[in-house]
């Protein structure tokens, strides 16, 4: 004890405790262990600098590695319950809103307003955790931590994913070589969920692909869905972010579904009337800033009924079109 | 004086990070020196001027431009602390794989383009090991998978790196690295500087101006290729 406590360890002590409850304290240590070739079967009861000094291995430098190991898991360990907006200033430098927003878990918001109103500037303010710091000076924070608190200047995995028109996929590679890199980089196991991404993808999109259909090959609308999908069950990211999903050419109402089922914050900039009412609430973005929050009415609730209804009758048409058949009107709300 | 040093592969976006991170409340009050080490041209110089920055310039030519880098640091640190900067930013030369320009007690930030693909990472050495700071640029034109797979490999490769994600064009996060230099130790040129990794070896023909190639005008610090087949330089039968 009192060599760690001599040379500043931080785990002073530790090493007086037996494999078994070290083990207990924490799992990671056991691929450590193994890889310095420290006997483990048989020698569970016994202390870890009894078996170091047998091996000829500094204790210290176990707990290092386990330090380093921890520090590029890269997992979020805190379940993310809420995120909060904190208004900054519209382009004329006018405070935007008077109150904070706050979006609970598995809550869908929508971001509307014409073009040019700010609504990509709120997804990359809320992406990169703005700190005030950016055009809008707003304050992002995430169970009412800001950037700073949040990280605590560790590299660990952001729990925001965006999914934006600009972005492609540049890897050659087969689909399931590719989600086997993700995952591994996620440190998931658990195979049967490539398939499960796949699939949940192609009911997104017309065409289905496979596993093994090589990523450069996917059109735009099925790397679309790929990407939604693959947020939703490999990064699992607590808060999804989604730029106009209406022009990826996928399947809109079935995407928005999947969202609003996860147990994700879901923030999406649309200019669609129907996606725009399966969020519970949206935001309207106007002269670079939130002019108002309104949430959606029981009048509403009406409206997207109706809306499903166009909307089913426009796929319809779609896929006529898609599918070379006379596009004959016959509708009636 | 504050310096730092900033490198990475070619086109990867190093002086128009440099300028947003320069451009930042916290720092733009300061007396602020680029010096851009070039191999053979350098127009940086007018783009720092635009941005109303102060910077000097160096081609290495002839010479491999990290060797004159290595060479120069001294001389170029000399210069700002008689001009009494307040940030010296030494940006390097498109950096080969095998390089790495960084001082052991100064701020070393690598910029690397995640469009260079998910393999590169591996592909880049001492450059990435190296350094405190990983800047990734042009983040927006790759899916969020493979930016977290990109961001896992340097992080798997050099633990200690804080990785930020700045846009050259916009700006966009930019003022976290200016966090960072703000933070960067006082320079001091009283203590010996050491490179954090040796430099690539040469002294070879080819060093001096050979042009004919092959085994037969090699000469000085040569290294073959084994390929199967080759035993100790015999080809076999």
């Amino acid at each position: 004890m009192i060599k760690g406590a001599a040379r500043g360890n931080e785990n002073p002590g530790k090493e007086s405790l037996s494999i078994n409850e070290l083990i207990k304290e924490n799992p990671d240590i056991v691929a450590i262990i193994e890889e310095l070739g420290i006997p483990r079967k048989g020698c569970e009861a016994q202390s870890l600098s009894f078996l170091c000094e047998e091996a000829g291995v500094d204790p210290d430098d176990i707990f290092t590695r386990l330090e380093n190991k921890n520090k590029t898991t890269g997992r979020t360990e805190q379940e993310i319950n809420y995120l909060t907006i904190e208004p900054g200033t519209n382009k004329t430098g006018k405070k935007e809103f008077k109150e904070n927003i706050e979006i609970c878990k598995g809550e869908v918001i929508a971001l509307v307003g014409p073009t040019g109103a700010g609504k990509s500037l709120m997804l990359s303010d809320i992406e990169g955790m703005a700190a005030g710091d950016s055009p809008s000076s707003r304050i992002i924070k995430i169970n009412g931590k800001n950037y700073d608190e949040f990280y605590q200047g560790k590299n660990i995995k952001s729990p925001i994913a965006l999914i934006s028109q600009s972005m492609n996929y540049l890897i050659d590679l087969k689909v399931n070589e590719f989600l086997d890199i993700h995952m591994e980089c996620c440190e998931i196991a658990e195979k049967h969920l490539q398939k499960k991404v796949v699939d949940e993808a192609c009911h997104l999109c017309g065409e289905s692909f496979s596993l093994d259909t090589r990523m450069v090959s996917l059109s735009g609308g099925q790397a679309r869905a790929l990407m939604i999908s693959d947020s939703l069950n490999i990064t699992r990211a607590p808060v999804i972010l989604v730029d106009e999903i209406e022009n990826a050419g996928i399947r809109k109402d079935k995407a928005v579904e999947l969202l609003v089922n996860s147990s994700s914050i879901s923030i999406i900039a649309t200019h669609d009337p129907f996606i725009a009412l399966l969020a519970n609430r949206r935001i309207i973005l106007q002269n670079g800033g939130i002019s108002s929050v309104i949430e959606r009415s029981e009048s509403e609730k009406e409206t997207v009924k109706i809306l499903k209804k166009i909307n089913e009758y426009s796929e319809n048409l779609k896929d006529k079109l898609r599918f070379g058949k006379i596009l004959d009107i016959n509708f009636e709300l | 004086m504050k310096l730092i040093i900033v490198g990475g592969p070619a086109s990867s976006g190093k002086t128009s990070v440099i300028i947003h991170a320069l451009n930042n409340p916290i720092i733009d009050k300061s007396k602020v020196l680029v010096a851009k080490l070039d191999c053979l041209v350098a127009n940086d110089s007018e783009v720092y001027k635009k941005n109303k920055i102060a910077s000097i310039t160096g081609l290495s030519t002839y010479i491999c431009p990290d060797h004159y880098l290595s060479t120069n640091i001294e001389r170029i640190s000399k210069y700002g602390i008689k001009k009494r900067v307040d940030y010296l930013i030494i940006e390097s030369a498109g950096l080969c794989n095998r390089c790495s320009p960084y001082l052991t007690d100064t701020l070393g930030v690598t910029i690397l383009d995640v469009l260079s693909g998910i393999q590169s990472p591996n592909k880049i050495g001492p450059m990435l090991k190296s350094a405190d700071i990983v800047v990734l640029t042009h983040c927006d034109m790759i899916s969020q998978a493979e930016r977290e797979v990109f961001r896992k490999r340097i992080s798997v490769l050099n633990c200690s790196a804080k990785i930020l994600e700045v846009n050259g064009l916009t700006g966009k996060n930019s003022y976290r690295l200016s966090g960072e230099f703000a933070l960067a130790k006082e320079f001091d040129a009283s203590v010996p500087q050491h490179l954090k990794y040796s430099m690539p070896g040469a002294v070879c023909s080819f060093c001096l101006g050979e042009k004919r190639v092959g085994e037969t005008f090699a000469s000085g610090n040569v290294k073959l290729m084994e390929l199967p087949g080759i035993k100790d330089g015999v080809w076999k039968k």
